[in-house]
């Protein structure tokens, strides 16, 4: 078979899925889930196949006219094939954990629906060249996405589903308005033509950027547009927690990385307010994750550091020019890496839900305790994510930490300064909180979780998790070994990856050297640190003889509660009344419209009669609407229509012989 | 025999296996001859339209005399599109007919109902292909016979009525054809319309006034016939009170016929190069905009339900004048292109208002409340066929009244474009109250009979229909090109 069918196949089959799966549901649930699995196995096989005609093909492409009114333009290359190959990989062990996961809950055959075609939607946003495919695949995606948000129909939900939903259509829509400003700018309706023409446009170019990056940035949990993030992430079910916090997210993170370093070239000043924008989130996802109790909400917060480390990277790509190929090795593994560990954080916290069914960390202390998988799975994803060596999560912290350094060095000044040391204290906050967890969840000596008999063993649900449920957790945790291990196997696909946005320079920095691994060994004493003298005195207190976690981050100040929502309800209370007038106005005149013409209709006209009937009617009135039903019944007639006839044959024939 | 002697082939069966059908004492058995033909027509134009598209036009000399003697079948791209559109059309309609006929007209009539559409089918089919004007006139008799056939096949008052009225004028658009070809005949001596053409290029400075005077004539002979505006008269009560795929096959096939005859005389036979041919545009171009404007405003006032709906079809040739009136190729195109979309709209129209109509028992547009949840499928479609007619963006409408503004945009005539909107925004007034009021108000009937009601041979030809009006709108291109490269 071509490729190219391929291409298609993979963009079709998840919609197959989502139609195929809701009907064999109606009947048969297991067979449905079966059926799924197989579907995404079926996509992630054809996906990891495409890697070898990829290698010979400098980029493969697909047009197909007539759809979508501008043609369907879909193209792999080796840097869109990292997001494809990790989102396909991910959604496929997140199908099998579903099919555990979602037992007890309600609504399953929409959730698969929905999840199929949020995975269908995903791969359109990476695999579309044309942006207005690119747009409306991002739409279709907030929305299918939306309803894995509210799950769960209740109260919390529909709160962070509105969040998630206003912003996301916001988002889209600046977006959207950006494209289009850009398109009438440069008549470019592929990213490619892009590229090409923006080089040649003035200052209005960055309006049309910074369009682009709010859009993007939504759904990237950027600074100051993730608020949605913390409320939604937790709200949904936790295999789709686990794809929207490493999948989704990052579709915001191709966009930026499109905008930024693809058509931008790396422009000096959006590359400083990625940095910044980084920065920020790093160090107040952290920051805010340290005081929260819930551990889906720290691990959301956690996605919006990481994230941060992203964008920083992004940035550092820009700053660093020339060496950038170093800080893309970084931004790529990072991407690739945060979507393995986030993805199995949640579905431990997802493991933990099914058993007790709560996550706030007060309750569920020292449930983990006697479950060594679990706990073995927690220390590998943690490890990962705190960056120690020899884990995935240090490959990508490492690499943009040395092109920070080296961006340091290259232009010197405070910022830089403040940005090491704002790096130094995130990654020490990362260790901070998941050590919360940690020691919380895992060390914790409870009475309600006691060593368990070897007949406890056997039937308490809590000790004999289901196959289904951990395949996916050690297939993740092998994974992080994988690339934390061997690193360098990876750089010859990130090195192509990169040729295609300009940084195709080969790896030439140290991984392992004595430097990176003290300065990691620092952050996690740092860490450890700040766990050990905040979070254990100040965010602990003694709440009716037990010891509780506190979160006083609830009464601070809240972006979306105190800044958003109070502008948005004058501008739409403002907005209403503007257009309550108008709208009054409008029915009144029609209203008045309407009357006038009906009294018009009804008044009544003296007829004059000629003939026998004269004096007999001389009397008579009739109203318009009376003459105009007679007058309707006259040109009905017969006699009417020769006489129309023999007129217009007449006229006709004067007009035409009068030709000269 | 090969696909060149297809054309003939498709007059010739519809007429014989018309005429055998008439011989049995059964209905079912001519129904059943009436859909073996359409089913060989459809194949036959199937094969007709490939043919054409890769080898280009072609003459066929009926019964082997050549020109000036015998008579050409002259079938080029646009022949072989309209004689598809009309067999397709025509089968689904008869395939209508099963149930429906039954319910309207009575049980003896209805074979002759299928003969008279045979005999419909090939004399358009006739008039389509032939290149011989008198050859034309003739088709063109035995079709107004036919077409007042099925109409006064419902033997009621209203019919006879409107047939009179249809067969009177029709016979005066008739003598004003034949005079036309009178004319030509005496200023050229050949009946042939491409011996025609050539003779009125040599001759055309001494004989002016000769083809002025034709020209008109034609314009108006076929006007009548085609629903030209202020002679329609006939249209509305013949289109209303026939059975529902009478009205079907007359709204969507018959008119567009005798349109494309007048389109062949202009272009074809007088020659379009004929600065005194071009001075008619003006008047197409003057009637088919009064014609969109006014068929709405009438369609507007109209209480019952077909009579909207075949005001409707005045409008819309409205349209088809408008087109052919711009004068250029490409309103040309756009004319055959509203064609065939009005062809299928219409179609819908008709076969689903019958089944309204038939369901309440009363043809009013004030009793259709609630009917759509009783007959959703029909009514869907209506909706569907109604959103083509108001120009809704991916159906056949849209691209055609877009294209068509464009083009009067081109002749920098904002006035026209102007007229082509108000147009479309006008059938919004008319159809779309009656779709609110089928799926949005409630019936004054009890809730028991709200249950869907499903008959396959009215839902399937209704909903095969709509998939070819999609189908049109979405590959309009396609089509395009076909009827550019024809020329």
């Amino acid at each position: 078979m071509d490729y190219k069918e391929l291409i298609l196949l993979i963009l079709l089959l998840p919609t197959i899925g989502a139609a195929g799966g809701f009907l064999i549901g109606l009947n048969d649930e297991k067979k449905r889930d079966i059926f799924n699995i197989i579907i995404t196995g079926i996509n992630f096989i054809i996906v990891s196949y495409l890697f070898i005609p990829l290698s010979s093909h400098t980029g493969m492409e697909v047009f197909i006219p007539n759809i979508m009114g501008v043609g369907l333009d879909l193209k792999i290359d080796m840097l869109r094939y990292v997001f494809i190959w990790i989102t396909s990989f991910i959604w496929f062990l997140a199908t099998v954990y579903s099919s555990q996961y979602l037992i007890n809950y309600i609504n399953r055959n929409r959730y698969y629906a929905f999840f199929m075609l949020t995975l269908g939607a995903t791969l359109g946003v990476f695999m579309s060249e044309n942006i207005i495919n690119l747009s409306t695949f991002f739409e279709i995606m907030s929305f299918t996405s939306y309803v894995l948000i509210i799950h769960d129909q209740d109260r919390y939900a529909h709160d962070a589903g509105i969040s998630y939903l206003a912003m996301a259509i916001a988002g889209s829509f600046i977006l959207l308005m950006g494209l289009f400003l850009a398109y009438d700018y440069t008549g470019a309706i592929t990213l490619a033509q892009l590229k090409s023409s923006f080089q040649s446009l003035g200052p209005e170019k960055y309006i049309i950027a910074v369009l682009m990056l709010i859009g993007f940035g939504v759904k990237a949990s950027a600074f100051p547009l993730h608020v949605w993030l913390p409320k939604a992430h937790p709200a949904a079910p936790s295999p789709a927690s686990a794809v929207l916090s490493g999948i989704l997210i990052k579709t915001g993170i191709f966009g930026i990385l499109m905008v930024s370093t693809f058509i931008f070239t790396s422009d000096l000043k959006i590359s400083y307010l990625l940095t910044t924008i980084g920065l920020i989130n790093m160090f107040l996802g952290g920051f805010l994750a340290m005081f929260q109790r819930n551990i889906k909400t720290i691990f959301a917060y956690s996605s919006m550091s990481q994230a941060g480390y992203i964008l920083l990277g992004i940035g550092l790509v820009g700053l660093l020019k020339y060496e950038g190929s170093t800080a893309m090795y970084g931004v790529l593994f990072h991407i690739f890496n945060h979507a393995i560990f986030k993805v199995l954080l949640f579905f431990i916290a997802g493991l933990i839900y099914m058993v007790l069914h709560e996550l706030s960390i007060n309750i569920i202390r020292g449930f983990g305790k006697h479950t060594k998988v679990l706990k073995i799975v927690f220390i590998i994803a943690m490890c990962a994510i705190t960056g120690v060596p020899g884990f995935s999560g240090y490959i990508g912290k490492t690499i943009i930490h040395h092109s920070l350094s080296e961006a340091a060095h290259m232009n010197g000044g405070i910022y830089f300064t403040i940005a090491e040391i704002v790096f130094t204290i995130s990654s020490a906050f990362t260790v901070a909180y998941l050590t919360k967890v940690f020691v919380s969840v895992f060390l914790h000596e409870s009475d309600d979780y006691k060593e368990p008999t070897i007949q406890e063993k056997v039937k308490s649900p809590i000790y004999h998790m289901s196959l289904r449920a951990l395949i996916p957790l050690i297939a993740l945790s092998l994974m992080i070994l994988l690339t934390g291990l061997f690193p360098y196997k990876f750089m010859g696909a990130f090195q192509t990856a990169m040729g295609k946005i300009g940084y195709g320079l080969k790896f030439n920095g140290h991984l392992f050297d004595i430097h990176s691994i003290l300065s990691s060994l620092f952050t996690i004493v740092l860490g450890l640190i700040i766990y050990i003298f905040f979070i254990r005195r100040l965010l602990v207190k003694e709440i009716a003889g037990e010891k509780e976690y506190i979160n006083p981050t609830n009464s601070w100040f809240s972006i979306e509660r105190d800044f958003y929502k109070p502008i948005f309800k004058n501008i739409y209370h403002g907005l209403f009344k503007v257009f309550h007038f108008i709208d009054h106005g409008l029915i009144t005149g029609a209203e008045n419209a309407g009357n006038f013409f009906n009294n018009i209709l009804l008044k009544e006209v003296k007829m004059d009669f000629y003939g026998e009937y004269q004096e007999a009617r001389a009397d008579e009135h009739k109203t318009i609407a009376e003459i105009i039903g007679y007058v309707k019944l006259v040109f009905n007639s017969m006699v009417y229509s020769l006489y129309i006839f023999a007129i217009i044959l007449a006229l006709t024939l004067l007009f035409i012989m009068s030709y000269k | 025999m090969g696909i060149n002697s297809f054309p003939l082939l498709m007059i010739l069966i519809s007429y014989i296996l018309g005429f055998l059908g008439i011989l049995f004492y059964k209905n079912n058995i001519s129904r059943a001859i009436s859909t073996i033909t359409s089913i060989i027509l459809v194949i036959l134009s199937g094969f007709l339209l490939k043919y054409t598209i890769s080898n280009g036009e072609f003459i066929y000399n009926a019964g082997h005399y050549t020109a000036p003697w015998g008579i050409e079948l002259l079938i080029g791209n646009t022949e072989a599109v309209f004689a598809f559109l009309f067999s397709i059309i025509f089968f689904i309609v008869n395939w209508y007919s099963f149930d429906s006929l039954k319910k309207e007209i009575e049980y003896k009539r209805i074979k002759i109902y299928y003969f008279l559409t045979n005999i419909l089918i090939g004399s358009l089919l006739g008039v389509i292909f032939t290149n011989d004007i008198f050859n034309s006139y003739v088709f063109i008799e035995i079709g107004t016979l036919a077409s007042c056939g099925i109409i006064v096949i419902k033997n009621k008052r209203d019919n006879f009525l409107a047939t009179l009225k249809y067969l009177v004028l029709s016979s005066l658009g008739s003598g004003l054809f034949l005079m036309g070809i009178a004319f030509l005949f005496s200023i050229t001596g050949n009946l042939n319309m491409s011996a025609i053409h050539r003779e009125v290029m040599n001759n055309h400075n001494t004989y002016t006034q000769v083809i002025l005077v034709s020209t008109a004539l034609f314009t108006i002979g076929l006007g009548i016939k085609s629903a030209l505006f202020p002679v329609h008269t006939w249209l509305p009560d013949g289109h209303s009170s026939a059975p529902t795929t009478s009205s079907a096959l007359l709204s969507g096939l018959v008119i567009k016929a005798f349109f494309y005859l007048y389109v062949k005389i202009i272009y074809r036979t007088l020659g379009v190069e004929l600065l005194e041919v071009q001075y008619i545009f003006k008047v197409l171009l003057v009637l088919g905009s009064l014609g969109m404007i006014m068929g709405s405003i009438l369609a507007i006032t109209q209480s019952e339900l077909k009579r909207t709906i075949a005001y409707s079809t005045i409008a819309q040739m409205g349209y088809v004048f408008f087109g052919m009136g711009l004068g250029n190729k490409i309103g040309l195109v756009f004319a055959y292109y509203h064609i065939i979309a009005h062809a299928l709209a219409k179609s819908i129209l008709f076969l689903s208002a019958g089944a309204i109509v038939n369901e309440n028992g009363n043809k009013y547009i004030n009793r259709v409340n609630g009917i759509g949840k009783r007959l959703p499928i029909e009514l869907f479609a209506f909706t569907l066929a109604s959103l083509s007619m108001v120009g809704i963006p991916m159906l056949p409408g849209f691209v055609s009244k877009w294209n068509l503004a464009s083009e009067a945009a081109k002749t920098n005539s904002y006035f026209l474009v102007a007229i082509v909107l108000i147009s479309g925004l006008l059938n919004a007034f008319y159809y779309f109250p009656i779709v609110v009021r089928a799926f949005f108000m409630d019936s004054e009937k009890e809730k028991s009979d709200t249950k869907p009601l499903f008959n396959i041979n009215r839902a399937l030809p209704i909903i095969l229909l709509s998939i070819g009006l999609v189908y049109v709108g979405i590959n309009s291109e396609k089509i395009i090109n076909i009827f550019l490269s024809g020329f």
